[in-house]
């Protein structure tokens, strides 16, 4: 890289730093930023300081927000009686294109992880408790939590928590996904769906 | 199941290497340190994905080069598949199933299945439990996802529960936290064992028919599972073998807080080889625990077998010196089952008397490979 000016060098630096970008690929965008009209490239630094700035998380669910509560929250017609529990606002987005779900959200922001130094108290799990516990129409909460071995123990320390408190406590299912084939699925994704089966 | 043809570039010490390999008998002989265990060593990784011989991958980049390609034809039951593995030094990693590129490694498990045998396994009933249970791990792994699946799973859930321990200072403890870990445990710890259970049921059953092949039939031999502190009835289910790990979790709870660390559960499996329902690991002679641990071997092909309905390709790594000349009748006898072999020597003169099969005859020198007429 001795061989790019210094500011081009330092752009290729801080573009490396984002998550997926490798030395080539932080090539290619800066150079490709280099292409581009100075209008552009003022108006991608005014976007990321600006998303930086305007973006807070919301009070109540500690979604991402650019007002003090998020519009899901703001909105009357949600139903407040059903909770959903997930662990980041991607998920909050994935589940909101299902326009199946018309209750309110809790993002805990992570997993509980020993592993990596993370426990309830990093969590926003005393929010989702005292949220609750203000909540006297809340009837149901419903873990989302991922489907891996973290996202499990931290949906039933939650349930742990909260089926004291006299409420249903939930959790999604997990399975074969839809529209496939059952040749095509994986052994011990079968074998999972086997272990969650109903009857008709 | 067997190898029609297996290329090697920079692995270990082989600059490039392509073999047609015999369906029956390979016989690859060769001085010390000339590349046979190599040879061996990069099947055995195309079957499991890892080396027995060094827990890093990048050991196996031939020195001074930048990463190593391995490729296989294989064939089963008349069907053909490709087996691709690249690794370079900067740790990108190929792995490719028939030309499709493959993002876990666990998709390599069950192309190639293969069965091992060192020296170092004469070790195996005499050794520590922990080499018992990475035997019984390596081969049920490669017939069943969902037994590789539940030990990832459990692992994961040890480590986790370990970490938990560790953080834990004082009086300062979150049994909620604690309880939710053992829940975790307790789901993969009881399948976990019920797996292990049913693999060396299986394995038992063709444990007595295995020796009777190699020692002259006077002889009886049991597996008895030893699962983590108590005794496991056959039948029991996991829902129950799950309540009796709750239980002993509870009494060990004062223990474990003070140790920081998680005590009991199939971390501390171990299974016990009977001879004459006398414990080999304990009593057996030397002749008897190398006649043990070669039954184990071959009731492991038969177990291979049942689960794909295919015999693995047997890898012999200079084990012929180490046994009789009756035992290695009994060996040469797996070859006529169908079972492709590929076995190592220094001495030609070891395999004298296996002549009259049709089989192939290699010298390894320095990582070069010539066949011999």
């Amino acid at each position: 890289m001795i061989s790019f000016p210094e500011p081009v060098n330092k752009l290729i630096g801080e573009l490396m730093k984002l998550p997926g970008i490798g030395p080539k690929s932080a090539q290619r965008l800066a150079f490709h930023i280099l292409r581009c009209d100075r209008d552009a490239v003022v108006e991608l630094a005014k976007a990321l300081v600006y998303a930086k700035d305007r973006t807070k998380t919301c009070t109540q669910c500690f979604n991402l927000s650019d007002q003090d509560l998020c519009p899901i929250c703001r909105d009357p017609r949600r139903d407040a009686t059903q909770l959903c529990v997930v662990q980041d606002s991607r998920d909050v987005v994935a589940l909101e294109k299902t326009r199946e779900f018309n209750g309110l959200y809790h993002v805990l922001q992570g997993a509980i992880s020993p592993m990596e130094g993370i426990g309830p108290e990093q969590l926003r799990i005393k929010e989702l408790l005292q949220r609750v516990q203000a909540s006297p129409e809340l009837r149901e909460v419903i873990m989302a939590t991922n489907p891996n071995i973290e996202g499990e123990a931290t949906a039933m320390y939650l349930s742990r928590l909260l089926k004291p408190l006299g409420l249903r406590v939930t959790r999604i299912a997990h399975g074969l996904p839809v529209g496939g084939d059952l040749e095509y699925v994986d052994e011990v994704t079968l074998s999972r769906a086997l272990e969650g089966r109903r009857e008709i | 199941m067997r190898i029609v043809e297996l290329t090697l570039r920079n692995f270990r010490n082989y600059e490039h290497c392509r073999l047609f390999l015999h369906p029956g008998l390979n016989i690859l002989v060769g001085r010390n340190a000339q590349g046979k265990t190599n040879f061996l060593e990069s099947i055995h990784f195309l079957s499991t994905g890892r080396s027995h011989r060094t827990s890093n991958q990048y050991d196996l980049i031939r020195w001074d080069t930048t990463g190593f390609f391995l490729h296989a034809l294989i064939s089963k039951r008349n069907i053909q598949v490709e087996l691709d593995f690249a690794l370079s030094s900067d740790r990108r990693r190929e792995l490719r199933v028939n030309g499709v590129v493959e993002k876990k490694l666990s998709a390599l498990l069950g192309v190639l299945n293969s069965v091992l045998f060192t020296p170092e396994d004469l070790q195996l009933l005499k050794g520590p439990p922990a080499l018992r249970r990475r035997f019984l791990d390596m081969e049920v792994s490669q017939v069943s996802p969902v037994y590789l699946y539940t030990l990832q799973q459990y692992n994961r859930a040890l480590t986790q529960r370990n970490n938990l321990l560790k953080s834990f200072q004082g009086r300062n403890v979150n049994r909620v936290a604690l309880e939710t870990w053992n829940e975790q445990l307790v789901k993969y710890g009881a399948r976990l064992t019920i797996l292990r259970q049913r693999a060396l049921t299986a394995m038992a059953k063709q444990a007595q028919p295995s020796l009777y092949a190699i020692s002259l039939g006077e002889e009886s031999l049991h597996l008895v599972y030893r699962p983590w502190g108590y005794q496991l009835e056959l039948g029991t289910d996991e829902a129950e073998v799950g309540q009796v790990f709750r239980e002993i979790l509870e009494k060990q709870y004062h223990q474990e807080l003070r140790r920081k660390q998680s005590l009991v559960g199939p971390h501390r499996d171990d299974f016990a080889c009977l001879l004459n329902g006398v414990d080999v690991r304990e009593f057996g002679s030397q002749g008897q625990q190398r006649s043990a641990v070669l039954a184990l071997k071959m009731a492991e092909l038969e177990f291979m077998r049942e689960m794909t309905g295919d015999y693995p390709v047997l890898l012999l790594d200079d084990v012929l010196s180490e046994l009789d000349s009756f035992r290695r009748q009994a060996l040469l006898g797996l070859v006529d089952r169908g079972i492709q072999t590929l076995i190592t020597g220094t001495e030609a003169s070891l395999f004298t008397g296996w002549q009259d099969k049709s089989l192939l005859i290699a010298e390894i020198t320095d990582g070069i490979i010539s066949i011999v007429d």
